[in-house]
């Protein structure tokens, strides 16, 4: 299921980034000026690329939202799968089984996504009105300093920050409720898995915190790895790659993580047996 | 007893020596000093209003009797919406305020000459038909003033400050005052001017370009509440408390305008160059860019010593100009010049050197070499441009002197190069244009980038002595002058030794573009002879042939895209290393390069020293035989590894 994961991400990706890279190919391949380019970034390289191809770029960046949106869908579809390989604590990664499991839950999880994206809309606005108002809308007619915006922004961006983390590790216990009790409406499910969570509020967000400094943890590890090599010569730029898809691996490894524990501790505090081993597709 | 009626002696030389000496500055006086101002100021921050006396001395430069004298009064721009400046500005806009009158107004009254003898005044418009400006007032004076006469005349005169507008004025109990007092205009003689004919030039005030003043000296007595810092043009002389009040006197020499501000929370920091006073007034909060000013005063101070001509005055005060008084920041008056930058920006943006250069340069391009910027802005605003970039590459890289942030960076004249040519239409006026009447968008990048890019395409096509050689002289012979346009051309042509007219209309008054590009190259081997010749008949596989070294005949070609023609080189690389720099007048649309050589051609590049800065597409001037994609593998790696990081971070939201 991982590596499944990760081969679709590399695809999407794929997809978004190539048409970019044939065009900077057919227009700067056979140009001196490739050469500024190879040891860091240049302004007036890349500045004339994007004169004289913007209508290109433009059109590849609007089909890279596509793609990035297709992908979101993709996901959706497949958190029912993935939660119930966890739930079901399936011991075999069968595509087929997945599949089923994706399908079962994808309406109601394209919901839940909808609600959660409401959610945190709504929270975005409340702290957005709050910062506003907080540095009196930015203008310089109004602050007597730009510090204050600093200021401003130091506070209010770890308190929303912290909000948001909290609403995200919610959707993950409500996607989680749902599959356990194979709940059909959302509204009752999402408003007893508020509850839950916040009732046992230590226990997941201790959890949850400890997943978050294990992506640090990785992340930091990647910038170390990464500190040695130089992207001026082919080995280097191959090294690179690897390290960057080790990282891109880990990190959906933590996801996954992160939805298997969330899983384990949905179940210890909702007093459910923690291990139900589910071995085929018959017995779903 | 005696000891001390000696030290009182010491001491009292020792002040009249000291006054003297400050009250003549230079051994010869720099400039013609035409225009020379005494005046007593009196700020009330409550009312947000000057109350000022002033002593005038103006010595007419011409042969004509004048029997006038044109002031500008700038802040009656601000006075109504009827004014030239708001009827030409589109970008202010007046937001409702509590506060009674946010408006400006300047006023003379009680206008006399040194017989005691009232003048009387009129406003005038000499631009156009906007009969309620207010911002020139012709002063009919009692007896003409002769060829090479002076004139005293006393003036009161009352300011009211607006709210910032523009460039000048007060927010909270922040007050920057430019373009703030009765100035006279400049009288010109036939050889000054665009037009050669002799007169006031003293245009009304519009929303692009201000300056053009007459040089003179300046005693200005400043006084304001006590706990009030004041920055001023010139050097404080001294300080003097009266009550609650503070008076600030202070003296300069050889200058075209004045300009001071007032705060009580100014904190102040100071440093020298040389024997010149530095100082950086800024406000809590701005402590961390103070020494980047500095360093970058320095570093243009230095540059100018050694490549144009050492900083004459004694004092330059950079004013660090507050959030909340933003439109204030980067002008440019003597010896004081406004800077910015924000807290909010990463440390990577060189905005604190960048308007510390730039603002510092126009200290000579239209302070010393004093331009009329209303009808000549690119010979203020565009050498400015060409300056700072010079110095800001110099000094902080030609890659990150612009900015450098995460890896990303560009230089000073990279970017101003860019921002010219991303405009939407780069061929909307020439650089020629006077930037009164030019209240079109895209002025400033015209007026700025395009004659910095000029400048440096200029600098490309002689060489950098000769244009170092055209600045020295333009500098030397018009120092403490009013050059025109024409004054510089005839400067470049004279040093040249050719009439440069061909560039500087296509460039300067043209407003075409430029573009070359290396469009093609072929090697083909030159087969043997083959075929039937005569009684002959040959192969073309003789015995003879096998032994020579092959031959390819190439052949290079150039074409020229844009209707700009500069002489151009190109440079032909073969694969045995050897190099042939050709020269080509750049005039046909299509230029050929044939060769016959046991080599083929590697890669061609026309202009592989990128001396023409004008040519619009730097990426098609070469070509190489070999594409190289590792380059593209190393980009299309990160950017594939990006947006599998954007796709991840999606799905948080599931
Ligand atoms: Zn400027």
């Amino acid at each position: 299921m991982w590596l499944f994961l990760y081969l679709i991400n590399l695809l999407f990706a794929f997809l978004a980034a190539g048409p970019f890279s044939d065009l900077l190919e057919s227009e700067l391949a056979n140009s001196k000026v490739i050469q500024h380019i190879f040891g860091g970034f240049d302004y007036t390289v890349f500045m004339e690329f994007y004169q004289q191809n913007s209508g290109a770029i433009w059109a590849f960046l609007g089909q890279a939202i596509i793609l990035v949106f297709v992908f979101f869908v993709f996901n959706i579809f497949f958190s029912g799968g993935i939660i119930n390989t966890f739930y079901k604590n399936k011991e075999h990664f069968i595509l087929r089984n997945f599949w089923y499991d994706c399908s079962q839950f994808f309406w109601r999880f394209l919901r839940l996504t909808f609600y959660f994206l409401m959610f945190h809309a709504v929270l975005l606005a409340i702290f957005g009105v709050l910062f506003y108002t907080i540095i009196e809308g930015g203008s310089n007619a109004n602050l007597v300093s730009e510090v204050t915006i600093i200021s401003g922004a130091k506070i209010i961006f770890p308190i929303y920050a912290i909000f948001a983390i909290i609403l995200s590790m919610i959707q993950d216990y409500a996607k989680i409720h749902i599959v356990s009790g194979d709940k059909k409406m959302l509204t009752k499910p999402i408003l007893e898995i508020f509850k839950l969570t916040i009732k046992n509020f230590v226990k997941t967000a201790s959890l949850y915190l400890l997943n978050i400094l294990t992506i640090l943890i990785i992340f930091g590890i990647y910038r170390l790895l990464q500190t040695p090599f130089t992207s001026d010569n082919m080995t280097g730029i191959f090294i690179l790659f690897l390290v960057g898809q080790l990282f891109l691996f880990c990190r959906i490894g933590v996801k996954l993580l992160n939805l298997g524990s969330a899983t384990w501790m949905y179940k210890y505090i909702a007093n459910q047996p923690i291990v139900e081993v589910d071995q085929g597709f018959e017995e779903v | 007893m005696k000891q001390k009626t000696n030290w009182s002696v010491l001491i009292f030389c020792f002040l009249v020596f000291n006054t003297f000496a400050q009250k003549g500055w230079f051994e010869q006086p720099l400039s013609p000093r035409t225009a020379n101002y005494d005046m007593q100021i009196t700020l009330d921050p409550e009312t947000k209003m000057i109350h000022g006396k002033t002593t005038l001395t103006w010595k007419n430069p011409s042969n004509d009797t004048v029997p006038d004298l044109h002031f500008h009064l700038y802040y009656n721009a601000f006075k109504n919406t009827e004014s030239t400046f708001f009827k030409n500005s589109n970008r202010i806009s007046r937001r409702p305020t509590d506060e009674e009158c946010t408006w400006g107004w300047n006023e003379m009254s009680n206008i006399k000459n040194d017989n005691g003898q009232n003048l009387s005044s009129k406003y005038i418009q000499p631009d156009n038909d906007h009969e309620a400006d207010q911002t020139v007032l012709s002063v009919q004076l009692a007896e003409p003033v002769l060829p090479n006469e002076s004139v005293t005349v006393t003036f009161d005169f009352t300011v009211k400050i607006p709210k910032i507008m523009v460039r000048s004025g007060y927010s909270r109990d922040y007050f920057f005052l430019a373009q703030w007092y009765p100035k006279l205009g400049v009288y010109e003689t036939e050889e000054m001017g665009r037009t050669k004919a002799s007169g006031w030039n003293c245009h009304q005030y519009h929303s692009n370009t201000e300056y053009y003043g007459e040089f003179g000296n300046y005693d200005v007595h400043i006084t304001v509440p006590g706990d009030y810092k004041v920055g001023a043009s010139g050097s404080l002389q001294k300080t003097t408390e009266n009550g609650k009040m503070t008076t600030h006197s202070f003296h300069l020499e050889d200058v075209i305008d004045y300009t001071w501000t007032a705060s009580p929370d100014y904190l102040v920091y100071e440093d020298k160059w040389r024997n010149v006073d530095l100082k950086v007034m800024t406000f809590p909060g701005h402590e961390c860019f103070v020494e980047r000013y500095f360093d970058a005063a320095k570093n243009s101070f230095d540059y100018f010593a050694e490549h144009l001509g050492e900083y004459p005055y004694h004092s330059l005060t950079m004013v660090d100009v507050p959030y909340h008084g933003l439109f204030t920041g980067a002008m440019e008056y003597p010896t004081l010049i406004s800077v910015l930058n924000l807290r909010i920006l990463p440390e990577g943006v060189l905005l604190s050197e960048t308007f510390a250069v730039h603002e510092l340069t126009h200290q000579f391009f239209q302070q010393i070499l004093a331009t009329n910027e209303q009808e000549e802005p690119w010979m203020d605003e565009g050498f400015t441009t060409y300056w700072e970039g010079r110095i800001m590459d110099e000094y902080y890289g030609a890659q990150s002197s612009a900015f450098s942030v995460l890896g990303i960076g560009a230089g000073n004249v990279e970017y101003n190069r860019i921002e010219y040519l991303n405009m939407r239409n780069p061929k909307m006026v020439p650089t020629s244009a006077t930037g009164f009447d030019n209240g079109v968008n895209g002025y400033r990048t015209i007026t700025y980038n395009k004659t910095a890019i000029w400048l440096k395409t200029l600098e490309g096509l002689v060489g950098e002595a000769t244009m170092s050689e055209i600045w020295k002289t333009y500098y030397q012979k018009w120092k403490f002058k009013h050059p025109y346009g024409h004054d510089f051309i005839n400067v470049v042509n004279e040093v040249v030794g050719e009439d440069m007219g061909w560039f500087f209309d296509q460039v300067h008054f043209g407003t075409e573009m430029c573009d070359y590009e290396l469009f093609s190259f072929s090697s083909n081997e030159i087969l043997p002879k083959a075929g039937v010749f005569g009684a002959d008949c040959l192969t073309g596989n003789e015995e003879d042939n096998k032994n020579n070294e092959p031959l390819y005949k190439s052949q290079v070609v150039i074409y020229r895209n844009g209707e700009v023609k500069l002489p151009v080189e190109i440079l032909v690389h073969f694969e045995d290393g050897t190099e042939i720099l050709e020269k080509w007048d750049g005039k046909d649309r299509i230029h050929y390069l044939n060769y016959a050589k046991s080599s083929k051609i590697d890669w061609a590049e026309v202009d592989p020293q990128r001396k023409i800065h004008l040519d619009q597409n730097f990426t098609n001037n070469s070509l190489v035989k070999e594409s190289e994609t590792t380059p593209v593998k190393k980009y299309f790696s990160k950017l594939l590894f990006w947006f599998q990081n954007v796709m991840q971070a999606v799905t948080m939201l599931v």
